[in-house]
């Protein structure tokens, strides 16, 4: 469960920094208000109304409406130009503030939503006829690269995050989850997929993925990488349709040519 | 014996792969010596009647025990890149003419090995992954 830990973590540091982010706006607006009260204030000697004006002022987002508050409160006792743009300046420090703070909170809710995970199982239901590849190791990244040349429609089927987040980075379709779920399977679309490769490092691992596939699918091709030898009778009766021990292809390669030199 | 013999094929390292080469030297009858570096299993192979050299194949009294003066190829096939890498190296250093057969992990160990003077270079995961590409286009068809 450390995962979640480390994701709660992170909440807790982007609460940390929004608390903080809204202190410093009310103190901004605090400032700017008492500023523009006082300033108004020496202009006016009426402190009722330079506190209406400038509330009114603040709270108000068209600006014609703020400016003519400001000349409400300034004209009757003379014109002073230099403090109305003053005013009008921090007025409008606090809009853009303001309005920076909700487009940032906004956006940070945006972020926060996994997208790429939902975009994921969308574009995964809507495949058919496609290949599944479970577990991308090196050889797992070997086939994906081929697939992808020859322009065959695939998903890829992994449980480690960091390894997600590459292929994501890489505009493939991966999905998060154990291959030996069934339902990780379904979520796949197994059922409707023409070939399922097992690339899992270990024997076992792929054994079970191959259980689950041809309980889902009776027809699917199903492929398996194997280490040891006798893992393949074991993955050929579980319903393999080709075990493949990529070690041993290389050396029957190897001595074909050896044999003849 | 292994020094006499002439024209015969040196398999450093007897894991999957070697397993497999001797398979095929067998079936075709060609002779070859086996460098490996665990004594039980040297044991073993020389109890089934192998020419087996017991010791570290990188090494080059190693590779003369085993006659790489009078052989015709050598499949270096040990368990690390690294290891292969040296080995195809020191082979050929001692000679200029034998054919030297590998594998390679890594895509970027492949061009270290050409640099070093290997004739063959077979990495598993690109073979397998023809093999599975192969059953996939098989089945579209």
């Amino acid at each position: 469960m450390p995962k979640v830990k480390k994701s709660d973590l992170l909440e807790n540091a982007e609460i940390e920094v929004a608390k903080e982010a809204l202190i410093l706006l009310v103190a901004i607006i605090a400032i700017v208000t008492v500023i523009s009260i006082w300033g108004i204030f020496n202009i006016s000697h009426n402190f009722s109304g330079s506190v209406y004006y400038t509330l009114s002022s603040l709270v108000d987002v068209n600006n014609e409406g703020a400016a003519l508050a400001i000349i409400g409160a300034v004209a009757p006792f003379g014109s002073a130009f230099d403090q109305i743009i003053g005013i009008e300046f921090l007025d409008g420090i606090v809009k853009v503030l303001l309005i920076g703070f909700v487009v940032a909170v906004f956006m940070n809710a945006l972020t926060s939503i996994d997208i790429n995970s939902k975009i994921n199982s969308i574009r995964s239901s809507r495949l058919e006829d496609h290949v599944i590849l479970c577990g991308y190791s090196g050889l797992g990244e070997q086939v994906i690269d081929e697939l992808y040349e020859k322009k065959k429609r695939f998903v890829v089927v992994e449980k480690s995050q960091t390894r997600l987040e590459e292929l994501n980075e890489s505009g493939y379709t991966a999905l998060e989850g154990d291959f030996t779920d069934i339902n990780v399977l379904k979520k796949a679309g197994t059922d409707k997929a023409s070939a399922i490769v097992f690339c899992a490092d270990s024997d076992i691992t792929n054994l079970m993925g191959i259980l689950a596939a041809r309980k889902i699918n009776k027809d699917i091709t199903i492929i398996c990488r194997a280490r040891e030898e006798f893992s393949v009778t074991k993955m050929q009766r579980a319903g393999a349709d080709l075990c493949i021990i990529p070690e041993l292809v290389a050396g029957v390669e190897l001595g074909n040519k050896l044999v003849v030199i | 014996m292994s020094r006499k013999s002439e024209g015969h094929v040196i398999v450093c390292g007897y894991g999957i792969v070697g397993t497999k080469i001797v398979e095929q030297l067998l079936e075709k009858g060609v002779s070859f010596v086996i460098i490996e570096i665990d004594s039980t299993k040297a044991e073993r192979l020389r109890g089934m009647g192998y020419n087996v050299v017991l010791g570290d194949a990188t090494k080059a009294s190693v590779l003369r025990e085993a006659g790489i003066e009078g052989a015709k190829a050598i499949a270096v096939v040990l368990d690390n890149d690294a290891k292969n890498l040296f080995t195809v190296i020191t082979a050929r250093d001692m000679r200029k003419n034998i054919y030297i057969a590998t594998r390679a992990n890594d895509a970027f160990v492949k061009e270290k090995l050409v640099e070093a003077g290997a004739n063959q270079i077979v990495m598993p995961q690109v073979t397998a992954c023809k093999e599975i590409l192969k059953e996939i286009s098989k089945m579209r068809s």
